[in-house]
């Protein structure tokens, strides 16, 4: 019950916090980049937040923060996805050849680091958004890959996938009629997974310091280039943090609940006991 | 005073109930036989004498004593389990810890009865003796030994523990027939004054072990000293005696829609069918049956072009053919259609039924072939028109496999090969389903190739063939179905 | 068993070349390039030319790739752009450094998620699995940064009971400033706890179902006993593999951890060589933990296959023969 509660107040503020990054430049604020007190002012009727390290209202900066790395995030989970649906199923339906190859590339690149790809990939372009974005996606695709290519390799030894190819379906028809329908859930839970991870890699993207560069705000960077006055002053740190820590856990419980086992397929009620 | 007191003991998992109200009693050295279907409750029974429920399982009502202790208690799980009484599970060679040398195993079950460390080697020894096992083989990794030692080391485990209670489940499940022998020799001779339970669906070794039985139906107890022989040996087979099977070659050339030669092979490389020889006349009905684990669906799957064997020829309208239906050109791959044992698994679960014959029909148009429209098929198998707005999960265990079947018809086969199409059907749907058979037998001329285990279902077969040791053959005489005639086995059956 | 290794060892040398492609190719456009880090910002084009020459960056890139990896292999990396020392050498004054760092952070979380995950895995949906649980979930969820940062905010700068800053002086090893390793290697446990536990659980979960297990309980076995000689030999092998997955992942982590706490290691030299757009450095750094990476994901794949009893013959006689 208190789960229950729990969960929905959580689902709520992560609306709320999607809302904020991506609407929140339009809102009527003093710009995120012009100084306008001492660092670390504290908190004010005129200035919730305070002002941050090089004296910046904090408010503004949080606000503005939010947009690229929810964009990035999306984009990139978006872009993953489609290729990751594409080379999966393709791969999934093959029998040994170069697309099983394919997988087994995949799966080793699964597990070299994610961020010190990010890293690497990003780090040829400084100062680039795009780039964090290609890094991040190129990052993601193969988890992608592997879910989405486990997922209709069971398929395809199911009866009614070997029919279809056995009489001569074309391969695509076979994924569009038999394959995609059969496996969307399991495709959206793994975006929701895919989008976590984006938003992480992301965040600390920005904590490192790549994407747009310096006077740009990015609630990664904002919490490292305030941390230093975080005894202070906490809010210009707490404050991207919370909205990290919001989107992070409300996707996790929502991706969850996507993949959870209780819910069953429709369809298995005629059981015959 | 008993050994094993149960009363009125019931389980229940979240769906349904698993045992209800059982009532049992052993006494000491007392051998009792439990018998029953499997799904029916004597593994959750077994378990429930140790105190032990599968995850999932929750004893909701009774109590179960073992010399007086509670063994769902954690005092008495100490006492009774490993101590007082002793599980033989059916898999005996999965059971045993994979990490750990088969010595182990025995010196942990020594130790439990209080056996002293300096004594170990030696007691050892003599448990391995006392089973007719080789000393050395303490030293041997479980998955080093057969599965018939692997159930002497268990044993010998249970012994050394100085059980009062044995309790063995499917003891004779998976070994032959002289393993069988030596183990029921065995029991019959070491386990010495301990009372057991074998829990077994084979009558006869429960017979030879134990002075009752008791027997147990959707988990409830009947003491019946009669049990139901055929609720524990499946569906009975009709034994009534047929004339030979003459050559199949007797087909002629041109009616001869399939032919197969010298198939071997098998699922991953493992030579299941050694040397079928096959032949399907236009419009013929030719039921193959064989024990289960006999290589019937692979068979069916290689005939289908889904799995290549690793020998063989194949002739189909009387033109060779490759073995892997994508080889095939688009006429000839239509040709063949697989109809599968589980229809659930045969249709695309988010695909209407109206849209899965589409495609069917277009892929036959691809052939060459003019196929029917949807409503004919349904009514072909006496499926309403409203079917076809539907999915295969809002349709009946019947409807599916007739929409499976209709699916099949819709690509224009030649030959329908129905792999146990009847399997999970009850008697009534069966008949209508076989009925339905006939007549697009009648009506397009297919070549049905029905495989079954059921000799009923083979009975309305024109031919009947078994698959015994890799090869088509006669079917032994106890297994022949009534139906076979004489002028069938010529192979013309469209006179 | 050898040939488990061998073809593990081909893959992961295929692996180690595809990424120091990828590598060398995306940062060797870097806008800074050498050439005009080394001539100044008011160079001319034909002085920028010339050096460009002079350090061979005008032949094809593929060609630069082959030279760059073969010196690479001999142990030369090249000259950092931006402080003019070699490579090689602020790599092998840091490496030890990193070691420590990730060593003592893979050992405590070895320790950790093996006792959370066999006391959740063994009681599957209980209470002490459920609590276990939403810990791990929120681990995961949380970016490594987000971690070591509330880390510091509650300890250095509230609590005051460690330093902020893990910066000693150079020459020094770290085991002499062990109050600067607290919150480093906290924050790299805090970041990788999550996914170990996850997977210790889960294949603590897998063994538990199993027939071996069931007969375990049956025989009596339970408690400490139960998971000490039953449940964790059979869940060594998927254990270990998700230990090394979960350690190569860490070499990530550290780079926000050491860039964190400014903590003189190889993650720390690598995110200042990005800031600074150096080529070379972050080719060579980066070379250098993905090479870690591959090595550490390697061994775990070798340890889990001698651990695996079934990879052992089929007959014991024979195997037992050469045995004292």
């Amino acid at each position: 019950m208190t789960r229950a509660i729990l969960g929905r107040l959580l689902t709520a503020a992560l609306l709320l916090t999607m809302l904020v990054a991506l609407a929140g430049p339009w809102l009527p604020l003093p710009s995120p980049t012009e100084r306008v007190g001492v660092p670390f002012e504290p908190a004010s009727w005129s200035r919730p937040f305070g002002t941050d390290v090089l004296g910046r209202d904090a408010l503004a900066r949080t606000v503005h923060g939010g947009r690229t790395l929810v964009l990035q995030a999306l984009a990139a989970t978006a872009l993953g996805s489609i290729v990751g649906l594409v080379v999966g199923t393709c791969a999934g339906l093959a029998r040994g050849g170069p697309l099983k190859g394919v997988l087994r590339v995949v799966d080793g690149l699964a597990a070299v680091p994610p961020l010190l790809i990010t890293l690497l990939i990003a780090a040829g372009r400084p100062g680039s958004d795009f780039a964090v974005l290609v890094a991040v996606t190129l990052v993601s695709l193969p988890f992608s890959v592997r879910v989405i290519g486990a997922a209709t390799a069971r398929l395809a030894g199911l009866a009614y996938v070997r029919t279809a190819l056995a009489r001569g379906d074309g391969r695509f028809a076979v994924i569009r009629h038999d394959v995609l329908p059969n496996i969307a859930s399991e495709a959206w839970a793994e975006a929701g997974l895919r989008f976590i991870a984006a938003t992480q890699l992301c965040a600390t993207a920005g904590f490192l310091g790549l994407g747009a560069p310096a006077p740009a705000a990015n609630w990664g960077r904002l919490v490292r280039e305030n941390a230093v006055g975080a005894g202070a002053q906490p809010w210009p740190v707490l404050a991207p943090a919370l909205l990290l820590v919001v989107l992070a856990l409300g996707m996790t419980l929502t991706a969850d609940r996507l993949t959870s086992p209780v819910r069953r397929p429709r369809n298995e009620r005629n059981t015959a006991p | 005073m008993n050994l094993v007191e149960v009363a009125s003991l019931s389980l229940s998992s979240a769906e349904r109930r698993v045992l209800s109200d059982c009532s049992l009693t052993i006494r000491p050295g007392e051998r009792v036989g439990l018998v029953g279907r499997s799904g029916s409750g004597k593994t959750a029974l077994a378990h429930a004498l140790l105190g032990y429920t599968r995850q999932g399982l929750a004893r909701v009502g009774g109590t179960v004593r073992v010399a007086g202790h509670d063994p769902f208690s954690p005092a008495g799980a100490r006492r009774v389990r490993g101590r007082l009484a002793a599980y033989l599970p059916q898999d005996c060679a999965s059971a045993l810890p994979a990490e750990h040398r088969v010595g182990w195993v025995l010196d942990r079950a020594a130790r439990r009865s209080g056996v002293a460390r300096a004594q170990l080697a030696s007691f050892r020894g003599n448990a391995l003796e006392r089973m007719g096992l080789p000393a050395d083989l303490a030293r041997a990794f479980p998955h080093q030994i057969s599965g018939g030692q692997a159930q002497r080391v268990a044993l010998a485990s249970a012994l050394a523990a100085g059980a009062e209670l044995l309790v063995l489940d499917e003891p004779t499940s998976g070994l032959d027939p002289s393993t069988t022998e030596d183990l029921i020799h065995l029991l019959r001779t070491a386990v010495g004054h301990a009372a057991m339970l074998v829990v077994s669906h084979d009558m006869d070794v429960v017979d030879r072990l134990t002075h009752r039985r008791i027997a147990m139906t959707h988990g409830g107890l009947t003491d019946a000293d009669v049990p139901d022989r055929s609720a524990a040996e499946g569906p009975s087979v009709p034994r009534r005696p047929v004339e030979e099977v003459l050559d199949a070659r007797a087909v002629e050339e041109r009616t001869c829609v399939l032919r197969a030669e010298g198939v071997r092979g098998g699922p991953g490389g493992e030579h299941v069918l050694r040397d079928v020889n096959l032949t399907l006349g236009a419009g013929e009905c030719v039921a193959v049956v064989g024990a289960s684990g006999a290589g019937k669906t692979t068979l069916a799957r290689v005939l289908a072009g889904t799995l290549e064997p690793s020998g063989g020829r194949l002739w189909l309208n009387g033109t060779p053919q490759p073995w892997s239906v994508a080889r095939r050109s688009a006429a000839d791959r239509l040709s063949v259609a697989h109809v599968d044992q589980d229809s659930r698994a045969a249709l695309n679960p988010r695909e209407t039924v109206g849209k899965a014959l589409e495609r069917a029909c277009r892929a036959a148009a691809r052939g060459g072939l003019t196929p029917p429209p949807v409503a004919e098929l349904l009514s072909a198998v006496a499926l309403p028109r409203s079917a076809a707005g539907r999915r295969p999960g809002e349709l009946s265990g019947g409807e599916r496999q007739r929409a499976n079947l209709a699916r099949a018809v819709a690509a224009g086969p030649r030959v329908l090969l129905c792999d146990e199409v009847t399997a999970s059907l009850d008697g009534a749907t069966e008949r209508e389903v076989l009925d339905m058979l006939a007549t697009l037998r009648e009506e397009r001329g297919l070549a049905v190739l029905l495989i079954t285990h059921s000799g009923a279902v083979a009975a309305t077969a024109d031919r009947c063939l078994a698959l015994v040791d890799g090869a088509l053959g006669p079917p032994a005489t106890h297994l022949r179905p009534s139906g076979c005639r004489r002028g069938a086995d010529q192979g013309v059956s469209g006179d | 068993m050898i040939r488990f290794g061998l073809t593990r060892g081909v893959t992961a040398a295929a692996m180690m070349l595809l990424l120091s492609a990828v590598l060398f190719f995306s940062t060797e456009a870097l806008p800074g390039d050498a050439a005009g880090v080394v001539a100044g910002a008011d160079a001319t084009e034909s002085e920028r030319a010339e050096i460009r020459k002079r350090l061979g960056l005008d032949e094809p890139a593929v060609a630069r790739y082959v030279t760059w990896l073969g010196d690479a292999l001999t142990g030369d990396l090249g000259r950092s752009s931006a402080a003019g020392r070699p490579v090689a050498e602020v790599l092998a004054s840091r490496f030890g450094n990193s070691v420590v760092l990730v060593g003592l952070a893979v050992a405590g979380i070895a320790v950790l998620a093996t006792t959370f995950g066999l006391v959740a895995g063994l009681r599957a949906g209980r209470l002490g699995d459920r609590l276990l649980s939403s810990m791990t979930v929120t681990l995961i969820a949380l970016p490594e940064f987000l971690l070591a940062t509330g880390l510091v905010v509650a300890l250095a700068h509230q609590g005051g009971m460690f330093p902020a800053v893990s910066i000693f002086p150079p020459g020094d090893s770290p085991w002499q400033h062990p109050d600067m390793l607290v919150l480093p290697v906290t924050g790299l446990v805090l970041g990788g706890l999550g996914v170990a536990t996850r997977l210790v659980r889960a294949a603590v979960v897998s063994v538990a179902e199993s027939p071996a297990i069931e007969q375990a309980r049956l025989d009596g076995e339970s408690g400490v006993r139960l998971a000490w000689s039953y449940v964790l030999p059979a869940a060594a092998a998927p254990g270990i593999q998700g230990l090394a997955v979960m350690a190569a992942g860490l070499l990530g982590g550290s780079l926000v951890v050491e860039t964190l706490f400014n903590y003189p290691g190889v993650g720390s030299e690598l995110a200042r060589a990005v800031t600074y757009r150096d080529a070379a450095m972050v080719q060579g750094l980066g070379l250098a933990l993905a090479g870690s990476a591959l090595l550490i994901l390697f061994v775990g794949d070798l340890l889990a296959g001698l651990l695996n009893v079934r990879s052992r013959p089929a007959s014991w006689r024979r195997a037992e023969r050469g045995a004292p």
